[in-house]
């Protein structure tokens, strides 16, 4: 019934599907795109969804690729920065590769099912969302184009000289075996010389040594030799600025965390980002993707850190909890108890220092193999058996310079961290569903009837309740806390504010009183699922309109009569 | 006193002169156009308000080029309204150029002027104590963009104080000096009679004086160390703005730079740094190892001192494999032991060997050594250059007010009275435009920070010499001996030894916990065909003291007699060796 209800509202409003100015793409989503085609696409929406889609390059990565962004709001209804705004990033790891392809379904499903469907169409018409599909470009181009790991390339494009040695990025993953991929080596040792022995089950695997065994394997790490002679291998490969530990709220040195840059922001791609948060004020809900795990996480990335106003942490919950049932196998949790202690991280900057209600989904989780925890085991039986053996490169023997008769085989690296294709559309749909569900809960305010009371010749009591009725409050009680931007503000036009402040008691008649300017009301934003009542003493008479202007919620006015 | 002498010849402003920011620049262009090949410009960045940020490469034809030679870098008035720090860098230069020695083996690298935007408040019609930057900032958070800066109500042309009355003010006027409010102390019974503010009207009305003026951010608080979150004048994050963010790129890329001195308002050297937490050697920090990590090292979970850890981890494989190599600092780094709060005690020995050298050369220029320097600004540069950047630094205010002969009274009234009797205003009646009524009169704006000509000159000469002075104890890095010995035929043990000849150690203590700057390297370069017979070439050392500090390294090396080879001695910041030895 309440849905019936929706969408003759929606049906009220007149909204049809948008009707594209030329075909728009049709992207697959059983596979990962590599950094053209994802910017071919975002053209080609641009192209298709003209005055919905904006498509801006907001900085350059480490080798000149474009970082681009996407602002995607209904032109009908105010421009982009009058509504209330999502945030969505992608690879900021740049081996963290199919949130991209999250980011690209959801612009896909978005434009495609406007007009089709009321809550989505609803959605659409009161906010706007920013989507930046590849933060850090240029280590996700080179993802695709050069041998790469399951975890490699993901940092920044950066002269770091890991090993200290005064020569930069020296010592690098090498594919000797010129298949394209940097597996993983091992080496067959005469008894008890190796702390590893083959698994009895799978020969493909190595277990470690247990109880009184003696092991007779070495696991040699990735491919690669020991190019600089200093006994260590791949120890300075190019690299490492952690472009998730560069952020400015909460930021600390190399020292403390590792992958830090030399000052916050200070490396192109993370910057963009942050002055592009920066330029709209109106972003209050972030999500970032990442991989691998299956979470759903929030701040604060250490313990260290400011712990989350409790009002905060409820409209957190709200988002997080309802998340874990959309996402099956995904777990709900702060970043420091649930993963691992980061700083200056994307949803830390984004919350700390815009007042954005941000999350970071870890895309993928073993569990989604077999629908079940998964063994070492188990995820080479899943490869067999679900992907004909696609995921797995088997052992050859090889002559390495430096180990003489080793092996190299093991995964291939778009493998283990992101899904097969088969699986990639639902991870896509669910994760862009849990957008769209986060983006549901921005601030919904509307003035409700006033209620107007003579006190006087001339003199009137008025109180105007402002109702919000979505999950997110209109201002973070962060952003109060460390003054991060101005409150909501209340004002009159057509009489004379006298006292103004707000109702703590309508039926004790009990009001806190704003001490200096009436007639600049500021409110600590409206709280999520509530109402805060204004109130106003006013001298004069007829119609007057009362104004409200959230910086994140957008503006609003009703009239009423002084009666 | 020779010193003296040829500074007069090169001076073409009076040192007593403060200096506008298109005078100063003037004055870097003459600099520029008069010393070709020694003095050259450089761009730090553009600030806010769309001014260069200029630096002044000094350095002279030498064995070592300038980029590669140990430097001093040299930073003032980032703060804005520091002008004699201004002065004193601008004198540095000169004094530079007209004692030509240093030169030679050494590179200066001096931003005279680091926040150009407040540069000129000192000259401006109303002073006041200006440090913002030319952006834009809604301080008072009222969606209104400075609208309520102070006021020159009495119009004397500076901003002093402004005193209401108020029956349980916190202010009073002082017993011992009238002229003077004294916070009200309820544990002696006193009662309070004012409230105190800057001079100025609530343009505004919302309540407050002069909390939101025109301007934008202060480049002093927008560095990462210590930076306050809840502070809108900070910055929306460290290195946000263009002047920050310009000078640490600046230093970044000049890894040759050894020490730092700033001419701001903070003098670390006449108090000892202080930070916010205790000053430890490494191996007295605290740690708790999480569930995870005790299991994986076998400890248990429990606070641990480092120097506890270290001798159980020192050789356990599981530790390295977690840590590249097991020191008392990656340890603290490993158990999460969080930032550095204050200086390492070490270094802190360091700037009290320093301190003393600084109060003589104040007592030499009949300068006072006696009073107490401020502490640093939070999140501003200094801690940024030690905690961060992890170089050696000096904040130097230049001048301040005598401390006074006598008891009662404060230092500034007595000065006041004695030297700058116009630097009172008395306090005299205005009536706010909102009808409030107040009084306006205190202390002049600059007179605590800005001293008169011939005070600034005594000053600015006196710290010209002593950055020579630090710039001559700086760090070097040298092959001590060497020694070959035949153990078998075509078998050699090899063996070098480096030190630092210098004065002040290769890193700080504290650099070698942050591991900001590469080790100082010593390699055996071996000619073709000649092998180790195991290991590597190269041996490092976190930090080298000056005197004491030895970096050894021994190599089996493959040659015949006769076989010619070197070693190679690396820094970034405290010079380069090189020595050929023949095998026989």
């Amino acid at each position: 019934m309440k849905w019936a209800l929706l969408l003759l509202t929606s049906m009220a409003f007149g909204a049809e599907a948008i009707k594209p100015a030329k075909l728009p793409p049709d992207p697959a989503f059983n596979r990962l795109y590599p950094n053209p085609e994802i910017e071919k696409f975002l053209k080609a929406y641009a192209e298709a969804y003209p005055d919905w889609v904006k498509l801006e390059a907001i900085g350059k990565g480490g080798e000149g690729d474009t970082i681009w962004a996407v602002t995607i709001t209904n032109p009908k209804t105010g421009a982009h920065g009058t509504k209330p705004a999502i945030y969505v990033d992608a690879a900021t790891h740049a081996n963290e590769i199919q949130g991209t392809e999250v980011c690209l379904y959801l612009i896909n499903y978005t434009l495609k099912n406007y007009g089709k469907s009321a809550r989505l169409t609803e959605l659409m018409d009161r906010a706007t969302i920013y989507v930046v599909p590849m933060v850090n470009v240029s280590s996700r181009r080179l993802w695709f184009t050069h041998p790469a790991t399951p975890s490699y390339p993901r940092t920044l494009i950066a002269k770091i000289d890991d090993d200290r040695d005064g020569k930069v990025d020296e010592d690098p993953y090498d594919d000797l075996d010129g298949d394209g991929e940097i597996t993983t080596m091992r080496k067959k040792v005469p008894m008890g010389q190796g702390r590893y022995k083959l698994d009895p089950k799978d020969p493909r695997l190595l277990v470690p040594v247990q109880g009184d065994e003696l092991g007779d394997y070495l696991f040699l790490g990735s491919e690669g030799i020991d190019n600089d002679g200093d006994g260590l291998v791949n120890e300075d490969t190019p690299g490492y600025i952690d472009p998730n530990r560069t952020f400015g709220y909460g930021f600390q040195p190399r020292y403390v965390q590792s992958g830090a840059s030399d000052y916050p922001l200070q490396y192109p791609e993370t910057r963009a980002v942050a002055e592009f948060g920066l330029q709209h004020p109106n972003i209050i809900a972030v999500q970032s993707f990442h991989n691998s795990g299956g979470y759903i996480l929030r701040g604060p990335g250490a313990k260290t850190e400011r712990p989350y106003p409790p009002s905060d942490a409820r409209a957190y919950d709200l988002i997080g909890k309802e998340g874990e049932k959309m996402l099956p196998f995904y777990k709900y949790g702060v970043i420091f108890s649930m993963l691992y202690t980061a700083y200056g991280g994307t949803t830390d900057h984004f919350y700390g220092r815009y007042g954005a209600f941000a999350f970071t989904n870890e895309l993928n989780t073993p569990k989604r193999l077999f629908h079940n925890d998964a063994t070492p085991n188990e995820t080479l039986k899943f490869n067999d058996e679900l992907t004909q053996g696609r995921q797995y490169v088997e052992w050859k023997p090889y002559k390495h310079p430096q180990y003489g008769d080793i092996e190299i085989g093991g995964f291939r690296h778009d493998t283990i961290r992101a899904p097969e294709g088969f699986l990639l559309e639902e991870e896509c749909h669910r994760n862009a569903s849990f957008v769209l569900f986060h983006a549901h809960h921005l601030p919904r305010l509307q003035i409700q009837e006033p209620a107007v009371v003579s006190a006087g010749p001339n003199l009137w009591r008025v109180q105007v309740p402002v109702l919000n009725d979505r999950g997110l409050p209109s201002m973070a009680e962060m952003a109060r806390v460390l003054k991060l931007h101005r409150p909501d503000v209340a004002t009159i036009e057509g009489a004379k504010v006298i006292a103004s402040g707000l109702v703590r008691d309508a039926y004790l008649n009990q009001v806190d009183y704003q001490a200096n300017r009436p007639e600049r009301l500021m409110v600590n934003g409206i709280p999520a699922l509530g109402t805060t009542t204004l109130f106003f003493l006013l001298e004069g008479s007829g119609e007057v309109t009362v104004n409200y202007d959230s910086v994140k919620a957008g503006k609003f006015s009703r009239k009423m009569t002084l009666r | 006193m020779k010193l003296f002498v040829l500074l007069l010849a090169t001076v073409t402003v009076g040192w007593g002169q403060y200096a506008t920011f298109a005078e100063a620049e003037r004055r870097l262009a003459d600099l520029v156009r008069l010393n070709p090949g020694v003095v050259t410009l450089e761009i730090v960045g553009t600030s806010a308000g769309g001014r260069n940020i200029h630096a002044l490469r000094i350095g002279a034809a030498g064995e070592v080029a300038l980029e590669a030679r140990p430097a001093v870098f040299v930073g003032a008035n980032l703060v804005g309204y520091h002008n004699a720090g201004t002065q004193a860098a601008l004198g540095l230069v000169e004094s530079l150029l007209a004692e030509k020695t240093l030169l030679a083996a050494r590179t200066f690298y001096v931003v005279p002027m680091l926040n150009p935007d407040a540069q000129n408040s000192y000259f401006a019609k109303v002073k006041w104590r200006n440090a913002l930057n030319g952006g834009q900032l809604d301080r008072d958070r009222d969606g209104v963009l400075g609208e309520d800066g102070p006021d020159d109500l009495n119009g004397d042309g500076r901003i002093t104080q402004m005193r209401i009355a108020d029956t349980n003010g916190a202010y009073l006027p002082d017993p011992a000096d009238a002229r003077v409010m004294k916070r009200v102390d309820p544990l002696k019974g006193e009662k309070g009679s004012y409230e105190i503010h800057t001079e100025g009207a609530d343009n505004d009305r919302d309540g407050r004086y002069n909390e939101d003026p025109p301007g934008g951010f202060r480049p002093d608080k927008n560095f990462a160390h210590a930076w306050a979150d809840d502070d809108p004048e900070a910055g929306p994050f460290p290195g946000s703005e263009p002047e920050a963010r310009g000078v640490m790129n600046y230093l970044l890329a000049r890894r040759n730079i050894a020490a730092a001195i700033l001419f701001g308002p903070a003098n670390n050297l006449l108090a000892t740094p202080r930070g916010t937490g205790a000053s430890l050697e490494i191996g007295q920090i605290r740690v708790t190892p999480s569930a995870q990590l005790a299991q994986a090292l076998g400890l248990e979970v429990r606070a641990y001192a480092v120097d506890e850890l270290f001798p159980l981890l020192e050789n356990s494989p599981v530790a390295r494999q977690f840590t590249g190599g097991v020191t008392r600092e990656s340890i603290a780094s490993l158990m999460e032991a969080g930032p550095a709060t204050a200086p390492a005690a070490e270094d802190l020995r360091y700037y009290d060997s320093l301190a003393v050298d600084y109060k003589k050369a104040l007592d030499k220029a009949g300068l006072d050594s006696k009073r107490e320097g401020q502490q640093s600004q939070a999140g501003g540069l200094q801690n940024w250059l030690y905690y961060h950047y992890g170089a050696m630094v000096v904040e130097l205010d230049v001048w301040g007010v005598p401390k006074k002969s006598g008891a009662g009274g404060s230092d500034v009234m007595a000065y006041i009275d004695k030297e700058a009797p116009q630097a009172f205003v008395p306090w005299t009646a205005v009536t706010l435009p909102d009808g409030t009524k107040a009084e306006v009169g205190g202390v002049d704006p600059f007179v605590e920070i800005a001293p008169p000509a011939a005070e600034l000159t005594k000053a600015v000469l006196a710290h010209a010499e002593f950055v020579q002075e630090v710039a001559s104890k700086l760090a070097a890095v040298k092959i001590l001996s060497t020694d070959a010995t035949q153990l078998s035929t075509g078998v050699w043990r090899v063996r070098a030894m480096a030190g630092n000849i210098g004065y002040l150690p290769t890193h700080t203590q504290h650099a070698v916990r942050a591991r900001t700057w590469l080790p100082v390297r010593l390699e055996i370069v071996l000619p073709a065909g000649v092998t180790l017979v195991s290991g590597k070439t190269q041996v490092a050392s976190e930090r080298l003291t000056g005197g004491t500090g030895q970096l050894k390294g021994e190599w089996l090396v493959r040659a015949a007699r006769g076989t010619r080879l070197s070693f190679a001695l690396a820094s970034q910041n405290a010079g380069n060796d090189r020595l050929e030895i023949t095998l026989q």
